[in-house]
C-alpha cells in the first residue's frame, strides 16, 4: 500500500509541476498576444505525462529516488511548437488562450485537491492505526 | 389471528393452496438450504476488506487517470474516491470496536 | 518555474497594453491637430511590441516595449485655403491618425489588458490552492 501511496505522490508532483509550466507558457502567450511574429507555445500534457510514465516503466524504478524530472526534457517537445520564422503574423488568439488556462487551472486544482485528499487518508491511517 | 408457524409471508402463505403448494414446497427446502451455511465472522471481515481493497484500488486508479492527463469525470473521480475513503474510515472504526472488545474480553476474569 | 513566474509575465502585459491604450489615446487626442510645437501636423505614433526571455535559455516570454515609432503614412491633404494654417496651395496637412483603426485599438488593448488581469487571478487561485497541501 506504501508503494501506490508513493506512486501517486511523484506522479502528482510531476503532473503539478508540468501543468505550472503549461500556466506559464499559456500566460507568454497572453502577454504577447499583439507581439508581431510571436507564434505560441504550449505543451501536450497527456503525450508527456505518458511517455514519462512509459519511461518510468522501461528504467522500471520503484524506489523514491526517481530520476527527477528535468524542464530539460521538454526541449524537444517545446521546440516542435516554435516554428522559428518571424515576421509572419501572429497566431495568438486572447480566447483560445483564455479558455485553455481555465482548463489547465481547473485540472491544477483538482489534482492539489487529489494530494489532499491523499494526505488526509494517510493522516487518518496514521492516527486511526495507533489506537 | 392465523399462526404462521413457517414464517412465511403473508402472501407466501395464502399460496399454499393445492396450486401453489408445490411452490410453497420448494421455497421451503431452499430456505433450509440456505440455513446450512451461516458465515464466520473472520470470513465477513475478510470479504468487507477485499471490498474496501477494491474500492481503494478503482479510486487511485481515478486519481491516476486525473494525473495523467486522460479525460475524467470529476463527478465519477469524487464519488470513487469518497466511497473509498469513507469505507476505509469505516473499516478503521470496526477494527477498533472489535479490538476493544476483545480487549474487554480478555480483561474478564474467569 | 513556478507559478508566480507567471504574476511577472503578466505584469509586463499590463504595461504594454497600457501603453498601447496611451498612444491611442493620445493620437485621437491629436487626431485634428495642425501645428505642432515641432512644425507641422501631428504624426501618428505607433507602438512596437516585442516578445523577450524571462530568463536566459527559458522558453517564457514576457512582451516590451521596443519603441514608440511615428507612423510613415503620408499626412491627409485637405483643400482649404482659408485655413490659417494652409499652405501656398491652399491645402492644410491634418494628421495621419484613422480615429477607426485608433478605436479598434483602444478596444483591443483593454480587452489583452483584461486578459492579463485574469491571468493574475488564475495564478492566485492556483498558487493558494497549492498551499493546501501544507493545511
Amino acid at each position: 500500500m506504501w508503494g501506490s501511496l508513493q506512486k501517486v505522490f511523484n506522479l502528482g508532483q510531476i503532473a503539478l509541476k508540468l501543468r505550472s509550466l503549461k500556466h506559464n507558457l499559456i500566460t507568454s502567450n497572453i502577454a504577447n498576444v499583439d507581439t508581431p511574429g510571436y507564434r505560441r507555445q504550449d505543451i501536450p500534457f497527456d503525450k508527456v505525462m505518458q511517455s514519462y510514465l512509459t519511461q518510468e516503466k522501461m528504467l522500471n524504478t520503484t524506489h523514491p529516488k526517481h530520476r527527477p524530472f528535468r524542464t530539460r526534457d521538454l526541449r524537444e517537445t517545446l521546440s516542435t511548437y516554435q516554428p522559428k520564422d518571424l515576421g509572419t503574423p501572429n497566431n495568438v488568439s486572447v480566447e483560445e488562450e483564455m479558455t485553455a488556462m481555465v482548463e489547465n487551472q481547473l485540472l491544477y486544482e483538482a489534482t492539489v485537491q487529489a494530494l489532499v485528499k491523499e494526505l488526509e487518508r494517510l493522516k487518518e491511517i496514521i492516527s486511526e492505526g495507533g489506537k | 389471528m392465523k399462526v404462521n408457524p413457517l414464517g412465511l409471508s403473508t402472501y407466501q402463505a395464502h399460496s399454499l393452496s393445492p396450486r401453489g403448494i408445490t411452490r410453497g414446497v420448494s421455497s421451503f427446502s431452499a430456505l433450509e438450504v440456505n440455513k446450512a451455511k451461516p458465515k464466520e465472522f473472520f470470513e465477513v471481515l475478510l470479504d468487507k476488506v477485499k471490498e474496501v481493497d477494491a474500492k481503494e484500488k478503482e479510486a487511485e486508479k481515478a486519481i491516476l487517470d486525473l494525473l495523467s492527463g486522460k479525460e475524467v469525470d470529476p463527478v465519477e473521480l469524487s464519488m470513487k474516491v469518497s466511497q473509498a475513503d469513507v469505507s476505509m474510515k469505516l473499516l478503521l472504526r470496526l477494527r477498533n470496536k472489535a479490538l476493544e472488545a476483545y480487549q474487554e474480553i480478555m480483561r474478564m476474569q474467569i | 518555474m513556478d507559478i508566480l513566474a507567471a504574476g511577472r509575465i503578466a505584469r509586463t502585459g499590463l504595461i504594454a497594453q497600457r501603453t498601447r491604450l496611451n498612444v491611442s489615446a493620445a493620437n485621437i487626442a491629436n487626431a485634428h491637430v495642425t501645428r505642432t510645437l515641432e512644425g507641422g501636423p501631428y504624426r501618428a505614433k505607433n507602438v512596437v511590441l516585442r516578445a523577450v526571455p524571462l530568463a536566459s535559455g527559458s522558453p517564457l516570454r514576457k512582451v516590451e516595449v521596443y519603441a514608440i515609432k511615428d507612423d510613415p503614412s503620408p499626412f491627409r491633404e485637405v483643400y482649404d485655403p482659408g485655413h490659417p494654417d494652409a499652405d501656398a496651395r491652399g491645402i492644410v496637412k491634418y494628421p495621419n491618425v484613422d480615429v477607426i483603426t485608433e478605436m479598434v485599438e483602444l478596444l483591443s488593448a483593454g480587452r489583452a489588458y483584461e486578459a492579463n488581469l485574469n491571468v493574475l487571478t488564475t495564478s492566485k487561485s492556483m498558487f493558494l490552492k497549492t498551499l493546501d497541501l501544507l493545511k
